[in-house]
């Protein structure tokens, strides 16, 4: 598979989200923990590439607003029945889901399935509309709020590739606009049609003696890698694990499977696409980068192989993959490769 | 099946003891970073701008010693960039960002009152 081609089929990616309103606040709004029919459940379909609160709009305008409207709370005005988009916020498992993260990454990190090949389809979350957890999340989240974060992302991948921001600052506004529309409204033309102005294709399969003839601005100094590893946890971790905020809402769910998502151990550098010499004739494996990012000098090593999956747009990745072939195609829309790396079942 | 996946990650596989034993290293190491705060437009300046900062902590850290040195309410707009060019996400590490951004062993933050980089 080319290139192009696998980048369009990771941008289809689609997450079937399946939600329900959580009790406490059901029953603040409604006066009843059980919502009418038919609104008890809503289905949307998130794009992995995308972000929560690019859906959050959608949800609230044909899910709750109407919900609210026709369980005759009539002054939708009125604050104490009223919802704000920077209010809402998703669970999983008892544990709010970070709306700055891809939706396949967070799928992939809490969903500890994806490993085994036994997704959880569709995913089931709960979403909130009172009591923002501000301790474990950034505060206000709404379209705008993403579309700033997402351009620092995208900055800073453009950084480590290029050294600075100048590709992404030299944007027209219009362009800018344009990526984060597309983003937003998923369309792949758009999008790419300025990612390709912040990101020129490179041939990462050619040998190191082909890059010299070519010009040397089309091979990026090093590539944006962020991995999120998850350390083997001790007998401890039971019981200060994310049980304890289980709340009503998920207390039918086994939690002693739940993944703690404040245990992921984050570490990014920026990725050479050689090794360092004397194999410096050698691509940069993953295994390599996983190395490089943990400070684990002993290229002899790698036990963690053997023993740990590393997933990417929720793929199992073989380690001795190069990381530039990765970044030809499997980049969030961000420009970063988020690799998440779980213990082997 | 999956019991016996959650039990090999608990009693900690060779492999995973390995990969658990790094990050935790890299996590207790008591590292610091020199960071470097620059003013932009009518921002105050310090009277010192060269901290060392643990490097585990977070980038809200900052922001709120940054705050606390100017002597910032919270309610004062106050902008925060790394190298005058983006602002990172509030909950990513301090030493992923000296890491990646940083050059010579310091990091570069710009702070103003008005937005000034993107």
């Amino acid at each position: 598979m080319d290139p192009q081609t696998a980048m369009r089929r990771l941008w289809s990616g689609m997450i079937p989200i399946e939600l329900q309103l959580a009790p406490a606040d059901a029953i603040e709004l409604l006066a009843s923990a059980v919502l009418p029919e038919p609104f008890q459940t809503f289905y949307v379909l998130v794009p992995r590439v995308s972000y929560l609160p690019f859906v959050t709009a959608k949800i609230k305008e044909r899910w709750l607003d109407p919900m609210l409207a026709l369980s005759g709370v009539r002054s939708v005005v009125d604050d104490r029945v009223s919802i704000k988009e920077s209010d809402i916020w998703f669970e999983y498992n008892g544990q709010p889901l970070r709306w700055h993260y891809p939706a396949g990454l967070l799928y992939d990190m809490l969903v500890s399935d994806v490993a085994r090949g036994e997704a959880e389809l569709p995913w089931s979350l709960t979403i909130h509309v009172r009591k923002f957890p501000g301790e474990k999340l950034i505060q206000g989240p709404s379209t705008q709020h993403m579309r700033d974060m997402f351009m620092a992302m995208i900055k800073e991948a453009d950084f480590i590739r290029n050294g600075s921001t100048k590709r992404v600052m030299d944007l027209a506004k219009s362009d800018q606009m344009q990526l984060l529309d597309g983003l937003e409204t998923h369309s792949y033309e758009k999008y790419f049609a300025i990612h390709a102005i912040i990101v020129p294709a490179h041939d990462s399969r050619m040998t190191p003696t082909a890059s010299t003839a070519k010009p040397k601005s089309q091979l990026p100094k090093a590539i944006p890698v962020r991995f999120y590893m998850l350390p083997a946890s001790g007998p401890d971790d039971a019981k200060d694990g994310p049980a304890q905020t289980a709340s009503e809402s998920s207390s039918n769910v086994a939690m002693r499977q739940a993944v703690d998502i404040t245990k992921f151990h984050l570490s990014q550098i920026p990725m050479p696409l050689m090794r360092a010499p004397p194999a410096n004739s050698e691509q940069t494996t993953v295994a390599d980068a996983f190395r490089l990012c943990y400070e684990i000098s002993d290229p002899a090593s790698n036990a963690f192989v053997s023993n740990c999956v590393c997933l990417c747009q929720g793929i199992s990745i073989p380690w001795e993959t190069p990381i530039s072939w990765l970044a030809d195609s499997l980049f969030y829309a961000d420009c970063f490769l988020h690799l998440v790396v779980v213990a082997a079942s | 099946m999956s019991g016996m996946a959650a039990g090999s990650a608990a009693a900690g596989t060779p492999g995973a003891a390995v990969v658990a034993g790094t990050a935790q290293a890299a996590a207790d190491q008591p590292k610091k970073v020199v960071v470097r705060f620059r003013s932009t437009g009518n921002a105050p300046i310090l009277k010192k701008s060269v901290y060392k900062i643990s490097s585990a902590q977070r980038f809200q850290a900052l922001i709120l010693f940054l705050r606390k040195e100017l002597g910032y309410k919270s309610s004062e707009p106050l902008f925060v960039y790394v190298n005058s060019a983006f602002s990172p996400a509030p909950d990513e590490i301090v030493n992923n960002l000296a890491r990646c951004f940083g050059l010579d062993g310091q990091l570069t933050i710009n702070y103003a009152t008005t937005p000034a980089w993107g």
